[in-house]
């Protein structure tokens, strides 16, 4: 038997507030369109269950068109059974009011459990619950128990509240597969006495906060032993890259440029996806990296292109510390100046040289 | 700090020479050329090296203007008193900074040291060379740029990238430009706008706040609506169940009355079918055989019209009869008729060409006749001829032999040649004449003429004409005597064109009487199938009244077919009435509740008002959802502008603190710079001033930004303001001030190349005092080339 277990689709989320109105709607409607395309993967390669471990929904108060979407879907894949747990930003008033579907299984405050083939799903809302949780947690050994939690994991004991899951607080209760919701990466780890936990991370990343592989776990289960495998299923529609790029050594905006086209040349990526250029290394302060012209460049290139500026600006005090000019003499005072951490000191340098010599206080 | 010798041994124009310099006021009288300002440059070198090269400057630079154009060696040393002690630097350059060599060196042990550092000129004055340059080197070109420059670019200027001071106004206006753009106070200022922006969108999303609260309530109405619905209709069932019930009960004897005449109905339609059905003694007949029959009489009266159609006429019936007599014996196969016309083509052509052969024979025979009769003439001469040559050879021969023999013509020169010639001759005679009688002698019969050949030949081919014509003959009269006939050829074309005409005929009216007797027999055979059928059903069908007996048939079976239908339909009227109408016992039962029927009705519509009413609002909250939704897309996209303002906020206002904090700080060093620097040299500048101008010094100062400054009138000038020979005086004055205060009481070496060259003899004059009460502080290495600004010992 298949099981897919998946999480954080934050559907009729607010798109990147710095792309276009066009954009935004574009995107809006991919990431909505996500779970019409699990569902049918999961119909095509013979899945029977979806779980769905928290914030399917970005809000409470979601729109007719996202709902009934969901809806509509669930009812349209009769012959797989979502298990569908809500969120910290999700919640049970989605549904207030409307029919929901046979093949829908809800989960609560307390924990409600399945009997699904050879597995029992178990879950729980645990901004819903109290205090009390894991100690109501009771699993048969003999079975296969996949419990379902959305929450911040943390490898301590602790009693529930309702934001985060504790590990050890799950030593003994027959876990063996804790599939969690929360964080968007797909992250894996050992449960205390047996089973894994795991993070199913979103299906695909929504900002540039949000780099790398994204999809969903595919988990495997031996329908005579009840032994469980878990499998990570890259799904994203687009692919956001984390580029990183070092500007150590090199001069000039021009050459930079060059150095970022050979550095994207060497990864596949797509016109589709976006990419996050991340510089690092070591730049002078007075001149520092020309992002602008970076975006300038490259933003064409793909769906989305930022530029974020890692790099630490150096100040060479000891240039200017015999300099009997007002540029040194500032120079001096701001490196005197102990209300200023080191990086803010390089960017107010930075504009008061600028100033000094004419140029764009960029 | 002093300098005691300078030797250098190849630096521009100077080549092995000594300097010696004293500790207070050196004067070098020399004229243009002498090399002044190369040792000027020279002992600025020897602390800084080339250092426009540090400046990346690579044309025109100074190591290829002061390289010896003699070649030879290009360097030289420095001996020179700093801190009490005494040092020697010593350059040697090459072509290319990585080929110099520097050796700072204890001027007393010449040994290397280390106290000059990589950089003596920094060392020792702590001012790089650009610093140097502009206090303690003052050239005559430079005084004259330097009139031209403000005074805080040379305040500015001690450092040589940039004169920043000068800049700092714009550089300050700079600053508060953007920082007035940025403003989160001001109206127009960036921040301040994307705050109200935001104020605005955080207004218009707390509709968000209405929407989720309207969404609630209109889910919370929905529900109760849909609860309603339910209860209401729930309740107009059981009303209308109430109103039927009364319904039936009122309606329970017109419905047994209905019963009764649907029954019936369906009774009398019975009777009649059964009636209708009593006219057929046998049974009943199908309507598609009823119909199967009119066909089959319709197919019969079309056959024996058609058969009426072939019937032969008289006329026809005589011809066929003539024909079929004519071939009785014989058919006319399709080929004939083009065989036997072939024949006779052949029979003609065969018949022509006996004629036109016997016509050519009878020629030749004439022609044959008369060439034989020439014939005969020309041998009877052939014969007397050679009979004649003949008898003159044995003649002429026989003389000859005679005088041969005799001797009769030997007296003759000629005699015995004549003798022999004769015989000869004779001889010649005898052979010809034997020819010609031999070719006489051949029997005419021997000899084939021309024409007798061609004679033959016609006469062979008329023979073989014949034959064919012969052979033709008899095939022609059999074929004739096959259909009776004779063969005639003149007249054999025609006949055989009407033989095949009769043929024609014959075939043609053979199958029009099949035609004719194929009709009459499906007639007939359909005919025999409708009356059979009649018969069975007990018709008395006579032949010829077919068509009447069907006619019959038919009206009965409308009638027939009438009553079936009639029967039913009430039948099934029955049926429905009695499985619609259940003559159950409860209709029969008086209902047991209190209300009417016009009670009920009129709750009924109150009801159906209430759930119109009820429906019309669902889908109203439909609507108002609907419009809210596209409230809630346009304020999605209000929120992420809000999310982006507020980031961009952010950024800005982390820019604005730190643009504030660099305009802050910037300003503090410039007051820092200033008080440094311009508070000492303005105090020494004015100090030099009221040595050269007295108390006029009063009406010059300098500005907060180090420039000079003339006040005339209650208003400052700028030093444009003064005359050449001033400004010249005054920067100087400035410069003095300057070295002062950048090297405070250190005593520093100045170099003057030949700076006072724009003043007049009164100024000069002070200008020389004022090198003089320098050199109580300073050694100073004064270089001119005129004895009218040399330095008074």
């Amino acid at each position: 038997m298949k099981l897919i277990h998946t999480a954080d689709f934050h559907l009729d989320a607010l798109s990147d507030a710095n792309c276009s109105r066009e954009q935004a709607r574009e995107r809006k409607r991919e990431l909505l369109n996500n779970f019409v395309r699990l569902s049918d993967y999961a119909e095509k390669e013979g899945v029977s269950g979806i779980i769905i471990a928290g914030d399917l929904f970005d809000r409470e108060q979601v729109t007719i068109v996202a709902k009934q979407l969901v809806l509509s879907t669930i009812s349209a894949h009769p012959g797989i059974t979502y298990f569908l747990l809500f969120g910290n930003h999700d919640g049970g008033r989605v549904f207030s009011g409307e029919k929901l579907p046979d093949n829908l299984k809800r989960f609560g405050g307390d924990f409600t459990s399945y009997e699904f083939g050879p597995v029992t799903v178990t879950g729980a809302e645990i901004e819903e619950a109290g205090a009390d949780l894991y100690e109501k947690l009771t699993l048969p050994r003999e079975k296969t128990n996949i419990v379902v939690l959305h929450g911040q994991v943390r490898d301590e004991y602790g009693v529930n509240d309702g934001k985060n899951v504790f590990l050890r607080s799950l030593r003994n209760k027959n876990v063996d597969y804790l599939a969690l919701g929360h964080i968007h990466r797909f992250v894996t780890g050992e449960l205390p006495d047996r089973g894994t936990w795991a993070y199913a991370g979103c299906p695909e990343g929504r900002g540039f906060d949000e780099t790398g592989e994204k999809g969903f776990a595919l988990l495997h289960i031996d329908e005579t032993s009840g032994a469980l495998d878990t499998e990570f299923v890259p799904f994203g529609l687009r692919k956001i890259f984390r580029v990183e790029q070092a500007v150590t050594g090199i001069s000039g905006t021009g050459e930079l440029i060059e150095k970022v086209r050979e550095n994207l040349a060497e990864r596949e990526i797509t016109e589709k996806d976006s990419v996050l250029l991340v510089l690092t290394g070591e730049t002078d302060a007075e001149t520092g990296p020309d992002t602008a012209q970076l975006e300038l460049a490259f933003s064409s290139l793909f769906y989305g292109f930022r530029v974020k500026d890692e790099t630490r600006k150096i100040v060479d005090y000891g240039r200017y510390a015999e300099d009997l000019s007002l540029k040194g003499e500032f120079i001096r005072l701001v490196q005197k100046t102990e209300t200023l951490r080191e990086e803010e000191k390089a960017d107010v340098i930075r504009l008061g040289v600028r100033a000094l010599l004419g140029e764009e206080l960029s | 700090m002093k300098f005691i010798k300078a030797h250098i041994d190849g630096f521009g124009g100077l080549e092995n020479r000594d300097f010696f310099f004293d500790g207070g006021a050196n004067s070098f009288l020399e004229q243009n050329g002498y090399g002044k300002s190369t040792l000027g440059l020279f002992i600025a070198a020897m602390f800084y090296g080339f250092w426009d090269e540090k400046l990346k400057k690579k044309t025109n630079g100074l190591r290829d203007s002061a390289r010896p154009a003699g070649g030879g060696k290009f360097g030289g040393y420095l001996d020179f008193e700093w801190k009490n002690a005494k040092y020697r630097l010593l350059r040697e350059w090459g072509s290319k900074p990585s080929e110099d060599l520097l050796r700072a060196m204890d001027g007393e042990s010449l040994l290397f040291t280390e106290n000059l550092g990589e950089n003596p000129g920094r060392t020792v004055f702590g001012v790089d060379a650009g610093s140097f340059l502009n206090t303690l080197f003052v050239s005559e070109s430079d005084l004259e740029t330097k009139v031209s420059d403000p005074m805080n670019a040379k305040l500015g200027n001690v450092t040589m990238d940039s004169g920043d001071v000068a800049q700092f106004e714009a550089a300050d206006l700079r600053l508060k430009d953007e920082l007035n753009r940025l403003s989160p106070t001001r109206e127009t200022g960036l921040i301040q706008r994307h705050s109200r922006r935001i104020a605005e969108l955080n207004l218009r999303l707390g509709q968000l706040k209405t929407l989720n609260e309207r969404e609630e309530a209109r889910v919370r109405r929905e529900k109760e609506l849909t609860d309603e619905i339910e209860a209401l209709r729930e309740k107009q069932g059981a009303v209308s169940e109430k109103i039927k019930r009364l319904s039936d009960y009122a309606n329970y004897a017109e419905t047994e009355t209905r019963r009764k005449t649907l029954i019936e109905t369906e009774k009398e339609r019975q009777e009649a079918l059964e009636k209708a059905a009593s006219c057929f003694t046998r049974y009943v007949p199908e309507k598609e055989d009823i119909v199967d029959a009119e066909n089959r009489l319709s197919e019969t009266e079309k056959q024996e019209a058609v058969s009426e159609s072939l019937r032969l006429t008289p006329r026809e019936l005589q011809k066929l009869k003539d024909v079929e007599e004519t071939f009785s014996e014989s058919v006319l196969f399709p080929e004939d008729g083009t065989e036997i016309r072939k024949k006779l083509r052949d029979y003609t052509e065969a018949s022509g060409k006996v004629r036109e052969t016997l016509n050519l024979e009878n020629a030749l025979l004439d022609e044959e006749t008369r060439e034989k009769a020439e014939l005969s003439s020309g041998e009877k001469g052939r014969k007397a001829g050679g009979l004649g040559m003949f008898i003159s050879g044995i003649v002429l021969g026989g003389l000859g032999a005679l005088l041969y023999f005799t001797g009769a013509l030997e007296k003759y020169g000629f005699g015995p040649f004549i003798a022999v010639a004769l015989p000869i001759l004779g001889v010649l005679l005898i052979l010809a004449g034997i020819l010609l009688l031999l070719k006489s002698r051949k029997k005419p019969s021997a000899e084939v003429l021309p024409v007798t050949e061609t004679l033959r030949k016609a006469t062979t081919e008329r023979e073989k004409a014949e034959g064919i014509r012969n052979e033709l003959t008899e095939e022609l009269k059999a074929f004739f005597a096959r259909f009776h006939m004779e063969f005639i050829p003149e007249t054999a074309e025609y006949d055989l064109a009407d033989l095949v005409e009769d043929y024609e005929d014959l075939e043609a009216l053979r199958e029009k009487a099949r035609k004719e007797k194929a009709a009459r027999e499906i007639a007939k055979a359909e005919k025999e199938k409708v009356s059979a059928f009649l018969s069975d059903l007990g018709f008395r069908a006579e032949e010829g009244d077919l068509r009447t007996t069907l006619g019959t048939l038919k009206n009965r079976y409308d009638v027939y077919e009438d009553a079936f239908r009639e029967y039913t339909r009430a039948k099934k009227f029955r049926k429905d009435f009695e499985e619609t109408t259940p003559a159950d016992t409860e209709k029969r039962t008086k209902p047991d509740f209190s209300e009417g029927t016009a009670e009920l009705e009129k709750s009924y519509t109150e009801l159906s008002g209430r759930l119109t009413e009820a429906e019309k609002e669902k889908l109203t909250l439909r609507h108002e959802r609907e419009t809210d939704e596209r409230e809630r897309e346009e304020l999605s996209e209000c929120e992420r502008e809000r999310d982006r303002l507020f980031a961009e906020r952010e950024t800005l206002l982390d820019r604005y603190g730190k643009l504030k904090t660099a305009k802050d700080l910037l300003n503090e060093a410039k007051q820092n710079f200033t008080e440094r620097y311009r508070n000492p040299v303005e105090s020494g500048f004015r100090s030099y001033l009221r040595e050269i101008i007295g108390d006029e010094c009063e009406s010059l100062r300098l500005g907060t930004d180090g420039s000079i400054q003339v006040e005339k009138g209650g208003e400052l000038h700028a030093p444009d303001f003064l005359s050449h020979g001033y400004r010249d005086l005054c920067y100087f004055a400035l410069r003095l001030a300057l070295t002062e205060a950048l090297y405070g009481t250190e005593s520093m070496p100045l170099v003057l190349d030949d700076p006072f060259v724009n003043l007049d003899n009164e100024k000069l004059a002070k200008a020389m005092n004022l090198v003089k009460k320098a050199g109580e502080k300073h050694q100073i290495l004064y270089f001119t080339c005129h004895n009218s600004r040399a330095l008074e010992p």
